[in-house]
């Protein structure tokens, strides 16, 4: 079996690096040691050496806070995972079947990569699942998420697991599982996740993206300014002005493909895709400020008797939406028509024009394109928006199509997988961070962290405490009250804190917010 | 609701003075309670009520004070200059010389929005601002005005 280690440093000879080693059982011992690694530009090392521990559970950490991870499967999901991980500073091995796609990881990624089926007990062992601290099971499939997720957790008791699993059987099982051994276990289910992002979005006409944090009482959600907007030329500033009793302000943009996380006098700018953190109720007035009113009707139309579109036609029927669903194949149309009560189904395709027009696209509230065909999505999309329907969403999972949807012309584009990812960074980093979410194309966080009395988040002035550049203080939310923090504020223990960060900075945040 | 519709040559008031803020937005309410039918006091506590918020104070010498009314039909925007500049708790710290003053009905939370922002955001013009600090007549803030939001396409 061969083995890439990729170096972090590309020339240099010697690297030196910290290793911590706490032996847990039959005591505690912390050793530090200070090895000089030889470091080639393809450094080929057998994984045991680095991986395998000696008696007893044992956790070897690198550098602060630094964690081992295994990823097996290589997908999208376990790749732009094992990405994210890396970034932040932890040690990653990535375990694909597939060659090609592995060495494409490890020309991309500083992460460590082992072909083999991540599914059996050899190949764990081989990655170094002994005395790892995490483990991602995010295959195609279900079973072999289980089977992952299983050894895991019952051979080899890692703390902590998480797995992909679509199959609410799957689920139960996995949950049954959860509850017997100790350690933090999750499963992540990217239909569920799609569908709730959808339901955050629909009463947001025309955010690109739209996340709910600290208990709902704020809102992050990105639009992209029209010429036309009455946002185009405001600086930052004049937000307060506009809105000088409640929290609105703008937590970062993307200006011509770049992310800034804006601070003082940035002004908004026609063609940017602005995330602004917000009052909920304020919704109505940022929409009158885009030049956009809330669509006439209140029906929903989904496009595919998939997972997600049934699902998404259960809970909005649930609350009295009235909704009509598009499906192409008859048989699935027939079960969707048994399973759903109000729901109106309709065999036809979703770029029919005809159909739409005859269904009353051009009243709808909004359109849903779930169909298994990615595309169709994309175009259906497009079709219903140019009928009149009030918002339009797409299910799509391409990355290169996501950056695409300011351009496209369509609401917000979905991807089930991306969620995904986010909600395995939210688990991982679970206990200071209470929820993070991934800004459309991933290169900007939110995350919503709790304070403790130790921790330097709440060790004097924001301006004074030493954050991370890329880093912003949305708000804070301390008992009841929820404020827009400027630098002379503080946060204090049991304070929450809504935390934007921009990708390359998330590290650094964390460090900050372990150390 | 574009800026440009809302300005009316009997509500730009040059020449005032007033030794504070209290005072300024004091003449304003007067002026246009007497044109509007309602109590300037009314007027006076409501601006006062949103100043207590955070100033409006935008820098360089002038503030846009802003407040919902009930008893209003339609947006009143007004203009105030005064001879000499007053404390108003500006973010550059500076004294306010020249007001923008708008009064909306409750019931149009939008087009109050958009006004303020379309005053805030033709008053980022340099040339503007001066034109305005420096204009003799009503016509020329009228025109000022009117020129700078042609420009930012209001």
């Amino acid at each position: 079996m061969s083995v890439t280690v990729t170096a972090p440093v590309p020339v240099p000879v010697f690297v030196s690096v910290t290793v911590s080693v706490s032996v847990i059982l039959p005591v505690t011992v912390t050793v530090t040691v200070t090895v000089a690694l030889p470091v080639a530009s393809s450094l080929r090392l057998p994984l045991p050496l680095l991986h395998r521990p000696g008696p007893g559970r044992m956790v070897v950490r690198t550098g602060g806070g630094a964690m081992r991870a295994i990823v097996v499967g290589g997908g999208l999901v376990g790749s732009t995972l094992a990405g994210k991980l890396a970034a932040d500073g932890h040690d990653i091995v990535v375990v694909e079947q597939d060659r090609e796609l592995l060495a494409d990881i490890a020309d991309r990624l500083d992460v460590q990569t082992l072909v083999g089926n991540g599914a059996t007990v050899p190949v764990l062992v081989d990655a170094g699942i002994e005395g790892c601290d995490l483990l991602f099971a995010t295959t195609n499939s279900d079973e072999a998420n289980m089977v992952v997720a299983l050894v895991g957790s019952a051979l080899f008791k890692v703390p902590r697991v998480v797995a992909r699993l679509r199959d609410a059987g799957h689920q139960e099982s996995f949950k049954a599982l959860a509850a017997e051994g100790g350690g933090q276990r999750l499963a992540i289910n990217p239909e569920e996740a799609a569908v709730e992002r959808i339901l955050s979005l629909l009463p947001v006409p025309g955010a690109v993206d739209a996340v709910p944090f600290l208990e709902g009482r704020i809102l992050v959600a990105g639009f992209n300014i029209e010429p036309s907007s009455d946002f185009a030329g405001l600086l930052l500033s004049h937000l307060r002005l506009l809105f000088p009793a409640v929290p609105m302000l703008v937590v970062a943009i993307r200006r011509n493909g770049r992310w800034i996380v804006p601070h003082g006098e940035d002004e908004i700018t026609a063609g940017d895709l602005v995330y602004f953190a917000l009052d909920p109720g304020q919704v109505d007035n940022v929409l009158a400020l885009l030049g956009r009113g809330r669509p006439r009707g209140r029906k929903v139309m989904i496009a595919g008797a998939t997972r997600i579109g049934i699902r998404l036609a259960e809970i909005l029927e649930g609350r009295g939406v009235p909704v009509t669903l598009v499906e192409e194949h008859r048989a699935a149309c027939d079960q969707a028509a048994a399973r759903l009560d109000r729901t109106l189904v309709i065999h036809g395709m979703p770029t029919d024009r005809e159909l739409l027009e005859e269904e009353g696209i051009a009243d709808v509230y909004g359109f849903v394109g779930c169909t298994e065909d990615h595309e169709v999505n994309v175009v259906s999309a497009l079709l219903t928006r140019q009928l009149g329907a009030g918002q339009t969403f797409a299910v799509v999972d391409n990355p290169a199509l996501v950056g695409l949807v300011g351009e496209l012309g369509i609401d917000a584009i979905i991807s089930p997988r991306m969620l995904s990812v986010s909600l395995a960074l939210q688990f991982v980093r679970r206990g200071r961070v209470r929820a993070v979410a991934a800004l459309l194309d991933d290169l900007v966080e939110v995350m919503e962290v709790e304070a403790s009395s130790g921790s330097r988040l709440a060790s004097g002035r924001l301006a004074e405490i030493g954050l991370p550049r890329g880093v912003l203080v949305a708000a804070i939310q301390r008992g009841d009250r929820i404020f827009v923090p400027g630098g002379g504020d503080r946060v204090e223990p049991g304070d929450r804190a809504l935390l934007i960060t921009t990708a390359d900075a998330a590290g650094r945040l964390d460090g900050f917010l372990g150390g | 609701m574009k800026l440009k519709q809302l300005i009316r040559p009997d509500r730009v008031l040059l020449n005032l003075s007033a030794r504070d803020a209290t005072e300024a937005l004091g003449r304003v309410a007067e002026t246009l309670g007497e044109q509007l039918g309602i109590d300037p006091g009314r007027i006076l506590d409501a601006l006062q009520e949103r100043e207590k918020l955070g100033s409006t104070g935008v820098g360089d010498g002038f503030a846009i004070p802003h407040c919902k009314l009930q008893g209003l039909s339609e947006i009143v925007v007004a203009i105030a200059r005064f001879e000499e500049g007053f404390p108003f708790a500006s973010p550059d710290g500076g004294p306010v010389r020249l007001m923008f003053v708008v009064l909306s009905p409750p019931d149009q939370p939008a087009s109050h929005l958009q006004v303020l922002s379309q005053i805030a955001r033709v008053l980022k013009r340099k040339e503007l601002r001066r034109r305005l600090m420096e204009a003799a007549t009503v016509e020329e803030v009228v025109e000022a005005i009117q020129g700078a939001a042609e420009h930012e396409g209001l």
